[in-house]
């Protein structure tokens, strides 16, 4: 589950809770609101109406009171000022019955008609005593006030109020005790629903509490741990470990950045051993190439202290050979002076080709240009060969169609021809050997070749034939002295002068070495 | 004739000494350039073989010494060299006013036709 969903999860859960202790409370006061608006307003107006009721009875009772006391007054005083009272209040007395009789129930209806019937005797009997004090009879007028029926109905209206009144004292304590009932009821709603407000309260807390540590849990297991791990992974890559991994579960924002960091690890860990494998690589040719210089600066060194020796040797041999001054040498003297001779000669070979080819190799082999006759140099390498010639009974002959002058490094030419010739005089056979030597143009280079009638090089050889210290048969090395290196260095100082070598051969029938060099400019 | 040969090759010297003494030359060596100096200032010698690559101080400083002195054609130097040095080095000590050069390895007969050829100069 996705972070923002358990958040938004947490959070509908906490609003339930909240929501349902909120609507718990709502519903405990919504009981309020019908006693509060409906029942008490309702009985304080019936004990307002209970009230008022009473009011009349009072009325009825002073009004009545009035009546008969002055009718009586009237009666024993003959005052006019008691019988204007008495015909003032009787009217008053008829309005608050009519009132009463209104206002009341069945029951009340009944006590005020009997009083009304009552009244209406008493007040009958009044006006005929009033009439009769006004006829100058007050005796007779006190008689009827004082008869029996009066009393009667006097007692009969009074019994009438008197149980209105009882009536309405037993409904005024009703109406009493229901109003008491109601705000008896409002304050038990009131305190459960303080009850219930609390225990939702109460309830609600413990349960968001809850929420809030499963969450916390949550955030932990899901958050803060692996956080954790990340932090202590990433520590861990910190100091150099870039195998570290780290493993979180789920299917979370976290999950895709422990799966984003264990391929970043990747990444670090193969950037790292790829810049560990460079650092190796440069290492060892920044070490190849030190010791390429310090093998270059030794050979140079060894080479010319190689050489120091050779002159005394050869002062030595020469003045030897010479017997007219050291004396005559008898026939094996003279071999072992010419062995020595010719070993010297080989050796001083071999510290030339090691200095020839470390110059190749280092680049700093000088050559040096002039204007020179091919034709000549060829013709004087034949003739310096021609000995060596005549010893093995071979023909060495040269060949040229036309005068060539060249630009090149003409010393360096008769080295490279040197070699080759001698190359092939040691390969050809005793007697029937045969070495031409051609020159011609080609385009802009003069093309040698150096054709001889030898053995033969085989296929295979061939290549390798100018790849430094290669021999096609090594035993030709004792025997000549050569090092490996000719071809080599022919190689090396045509390439060095813009030409090219390379040779075709046919094993048993002969080898055509050829190579080129460029005319140069020739003013 | 009188010929004074310096070179840091005992052995050299030596084979020198040995084969020109053969041939009735006065020769004296010298195995370091100091000593080399020393004899060069001293006397005069017919001809003077004298090595370039030496310790201390080389043959070209005892040539541009002579060079400062004017003596340097009277002299009769004859550089004997191996092959470390190239020819325009070489050509540029000619026209110092070396006599000539000789290039290591070389035999007797190589030093003796060089001695003749500067007697006869």
């Amino acid at each position: 589950m996705k972070l923002n969903t358990q958040v938004i999860l947490a959070l509908i859960v906490i609003l339930g809770i909240m929501t349902a202790s909120g609507v718990t409370i709502l519903l405990q006061l919504d009981k309020l609101a019908d006693p509060i608006q409906n029942q008490i307003p309702k009985s304080i107006e019936d004990l307002a109406e209970k009230s008022s009721k009473d009011g009349y009875a009072q009325l009825i009772r002073y009004y009545d009171e009035i009546l008969t006391q002055s009718a009586r007054n009237y009666a024993f005083t003959q005052d006019k000022k008691w019988e204007e009272r008495y015909r003032e209040s009787e009217p008053k007395l008829i309005e608050v019955l009519d009132k009463a009789i209104d206002a009341g129930d069945d029951l009340e209806k009944d006590f005020f008609s009997q009083v009304d019937e009552a009244n209406t005797a008493l007040v009958e009997m009044e006006y005929a005593a009033l009439d009769l004090v006004n006829a100058g009879k007050a005796s007779e007028a006190i008689d009827i006030l004082e008869s029996q029926e009066y009393w009667d109905y006097k007692n009969f209206y009074l019994d009438g109020l008197n149980d209105y009144v009882s009536n309405r004292g037993v409904q005024y304590e009703q109406a009493i005790e229901t109003s008491t009932a109601t705000l008896d009821d409002l304050s038990k709603t009131t305190q459960v629903l303080m009850t219930d407000s609390r225990n939702a309260f109460y309830f609600s807390i413990p349960l968001i509490l809850v929420t809030l540590l499963i969450i916390a849990y949550l955030v932990h297991r899901t958050i803060i741990k692996p956080i954790r791990k990340l932090k202590d992974a990433a520590n861990s890559i910190g100091t150099g470990k870039f195998d570290t991994n780290v493993v979180v579960g789920g299917n979370d924002e976290i999950y895709d950045l422990s799966q984003s960091f264990n391929e970043m690890s990747k990444y670090l860990q193969k950037y790292q051993e790829e810049i560990i494998r460079r650092t190796l690589a440069e290492e060892r040719s920044r070490d190849l190439e030190k010791i390429e210089v310090e093998k270059d600066e030794f050979v140079a060194m060894i080479s010319h202290e190689l050489k120091s020796p050779l002159t005394p040797i050869k002062i030595y041999t020469s003045i030897l050979k010479k017997q007219k001054v050291f004396g005559k040498l008898n026939q094996k003297q003279i071999d072992s002076v010419n062995g020595i001779d010719f070993n010297t000669f080989r050796l001083e070979n071999l510290i030339d080709d090691l200095l020839d080819f470390q110059r190749l190799e280092t680049g700093r082999m000088i050559f040096k240009k002039e204007k020179f006759s091919v034709n000549e140099i060829l013709d004087e390498s034949v003739k310096e060969y021609q000995m060596m010639a005549e010893e093995k009974n071979i023909q060495i002959t040269s060949k040229m169609d036309e005068e060539i002058t060249i630009f090149s490094d003409k010393k360096h030419i008769e080295q490279v021809l040197d070699n080759l010739a001698r190359n092939s005089i040691d390969f050809v056979p005793k007697d029937t050997g045969t070495i031409q030597i051609f020159a011609e143009k080609k385009d802009n280079d003069v093309l040698f070749t150096i054709k001889d009638n030898g053995k033969g090089i085989l296929k295979e050889k061939q290549k390798k034939l100018f790849t430094r210290f290669y021999q096609a048969d090594t035993s030709l090395t004792r025997k000549h002295g050569g090092t490996g290196l000719g071809l080599s260095i022919c190689k090396g100082i045509v390439e060095g002068l813009g030409g090219k070598i390379w040779l075709e051969s046919t094993f048993g029938k002969g080898t055509n070495v050829y190579f080129t060099i460029p005319i140069g400019e020739i003013q | 004739m009188k010929i004074l040969i310096v070179d840091d090759d005992i052995e050299l010297t030596k084979a020198v000494e040995t084969a020109l003494t053969s041939y009735d030359h006065d020769v004296l060596s010298a195995n370091d350039s100091r000593e080399g100096l020393e004899l060069i200032k001293e006397k005069n010698y017919d001809l003077i073989f004298l090595d370039l690559a030496m310790p201390e101080f080389s043959g070209v400083d005892i040539i541009n010494y002579l060079v400062k002195k004017g003596t340097i054609k009277e002299k009769k130097i004859v550089i004997f060299t191996a092959s470390a040095i190239n020819d325009t080095q070489l050509k540029n000590l000619i026209d110092l006013g070396a006599h000539s050069f000789l290039r290591k390895p070389v035999d007797i007969d190589a030093i003796l036709d060089k001695i003749e050829e500067v007697g006869s100069s």
